[in-house]
């Protein structure tokens, strides 16, 4: 049955998928080595793989929407971001920004309202191939969450991309300013500078019904210590709880439910300043001083340590004046796959958090445009 | 801990790791696919005496699941997406015949709903049984013989009308979902 299509696509797996292939041995070596020093459980203990009960992601969403950028990035001429200071100086007034960020976020008034609203402009810089300049490929997200039904609507819209910086601008200028652009040889990888607009909104029920953004459950919220070492203990006790994963994941997952408690979710004005403490605590904190963010709005930012050796530093950029989150960037920390070192991969610039009374503007579905599903399930 | 475990668990290790960590790429992409791999064989670890033989099966169940609690749909979309332009890429660098046709698989299988597009590198690509995938999928076997057939013929379809466009229109429409929600314990 040469010709059957299973066959076929037997033949045109990738290399790399190769069932035979040998694990390398440094990655097998580490990894058998840290594996086997877990815990076991009793044999044949029934125990599940893994409850449902504290969810969280591999990688934050930002790292993983910056990921699909990395891996097809071409190198930027012009990294809109300058290098990184040397981190021997910077470590402890990383630190100090934290702490002036978070005596200044426990000042702001304790919100009120219906919902947790949260609206995002988001963008990843791609060289247009053949050209010499940079586009910010920007998108838009908005959020609503109900905390008391736990419900959750969001909004997704591509805004259209632009030249990245000035000198970017007048090369785009150069080349006939034209309004869109072929990323790759794949068809359809073309951005436009208008944009498509929104591309799919979604509202409580529904097939495609998404849960409320974050790994800490929002009904934990009020219950969550707003001292930052008790803060740390009860979160890596709620991450333990449901992970045997080595310390050190532990403790970055830990790392990852601040950042989103700083960030994105609806932490009363003291337990973000918890979080920000939090963070001020953890070792490699730089500190990157004054910055201006992507709508050219001042603030003051840190960057935390990249989790793995390979993996794009965070970025967070406070208000000055309120101690309230900016955004964030992802920044490469190595060369490598099509980016260089120092270079910002991506950013999320936080422009509406709030909570407000107003609803959503719409509660059903975008209809859905993807693949047929099959229905015999 | 015995010595005989440890060397059961580094033998399952060297037979499977491999296989896992390219099932996970071909449905995640290789941003997640060494944390999941990773988990994956600390469940195994910690369950050594629940592992059946053939364990791959089993490690491919742990695997899925972790993938499925860890990384939300939206999120699989969006590195699948880049993992699978790294495939078609080079394909498409070289303008033989068969690499056109292998180009026009991979195209075609990243039309197929994520359900299909799994059963079909189970099968064709990680080499199980209709009984060992089904196993993994957790389905009866007939039930997976009917769905794989249906994958089957949605695949050469897709392959044959080749349509490009369409493809990668769909993977276009995924990889700008790079909203990533998480957390469906807090609803």
């Amino acid at each position: 049955m040469k010709n059957d299509v299973l066959h076929r696509l037997t033949t045109a797996r990738p290399a790399h998928l190769d069932p035979g292939l040998p694990t390398p041995s440094s990655v097998r070596d580490e990894e058998l080595a840290t594996v086997m020093s877990g815990p076991r459980a009793p044999l044949g203990a029934r125990v599940t793989v893994r409850s449902r009960r504290w969810g969280r992601p591999l990688l934050s969403g930002l790292a993983l929407a910056t990921a699909a950028a990395v891996v097809a990035l071409v190198v930027t001429d012009t990294a809109p971001e300058k290098p990184a200071p040397p981190s021997s100086v910077a470590s402890e007034s990383g630190a100090r920004i934290l702490l002036a960020a978070a005596s200044h976020v426990e000042r702001q008034p304790v919100g009120s309202g219906r919902y947790w609203y949260v609206e995002q402009h988001m963008g990843f810089f791609r060289k247009v191939p053949g050209e010499v300049y940079t586009i910010d490929v920007r998108s838009e997200q908005r959020y609503w969450t109900s905390t008391d039904k736990n419900t959750y609507w969001s909004q997704y819209l591509d805004s259209g991309a632009r030249p990245a910086t000035k000198a970017d601008e007048a090369a785009w200028r150069a080349d006939g300013s034209p309004t869109s652009w072929k990323l790759s040889d794949a068809p359809d990888e073309t951005v436009t500078y208008a944009g498509k607009g929104e591309i799919e909104h979604d509202a409580p029920g529904g097939k495609a019904d998404s849960g409320p953004y974050g790994e800490v459950p929002l009904r934990l919220l009020p219950t969550l210590p707003t001292d930052a070492k008790a803060l740390r203990e009860r979160l890596l006790a709620l991450v333990d709880k449901d992970h045997n994963g080595p310390k050190r994941v532990l403790d970055r997952i830990v790392v990852n439910c601040a950042i989103e408690l700083a960030t994105s979710l609806p932490s009363s004005p003291a337990l973000r300043a918890a979080a920000y403490r939090l963070l001020a605590a953890e070792p490699g904190v730089r500190s990157l001083g004054d910055i201006r963010d992507h709508t050219g709005r001042a603030g003051y930012a840190v960057a935390l340590p990249s989790p793995y050796a390979s993996a794009p530093e965070l970025r967070l950029i406070f208000d000055k004046s309120t101690g309230m989150p900016l955004g964030t960037e992802t920044v490469a920390t190595r060369s490598g796959d099509g980016a260089r070192e120092g270079e910002t991969l991506s950013y999320t610039t936080i422009t509406s958090m709030k909570w407000t009374d107003e609803a959503p503007p719409f509660d059903t579905d975008t209809p859905d445009p993807g693949p047929e599903t099959p229905s015999d399930r | 801990m015995a010595d005989s475990d440890a060397d059961r668990f580094t033998a399952i290790y060297d037979g499977c790791r491999q296989r896992v960590w390219a099932y996970v790429v071909s449905r995640a992409g290789r941003q997640v696919a060494d944390d999941v791999v990773n988990e994956t064989f600390t469940v195994a670890w910690r369950r050594l005496g629940d592992i059946p033989e053939p364990p791959l099966p089993w490690l491919l169940v742990v695997a899925r699941n972790i993938l499925r609690d860890t990384v939300r749909a939206e999120a699989r979309r969006v590195s699948f997406t880049a993992e699978w332009m790294s495939w078609v890429e080079p394909a498409e660098a070289d303008i033989a015949e068969e690499v056109s046709e292998r180009s026009a698989l991979l195209r075609a299988l990243a039309t197929l709903p994520e359900d299909d597009r799994e059963l079909l590198i189970l099968s064709a690509w990680q080499g199980l049984t209709p009984a060992q995938a089904a196993t993994v999928v957790g389905c009866s076997p007939l039930t997976l013989r009917v769905r794989l057939h249906r994958a089957r013929r949605r695949l050469d379809q897709a392959a044959s009308a080749s349509p490009p466009v369409a493809a990668a229109a769909a993977l276009r429409h995924e990889s700008t979902r790079a909203r990533i929600a998480v957390g469906e314990e807090a609803r």
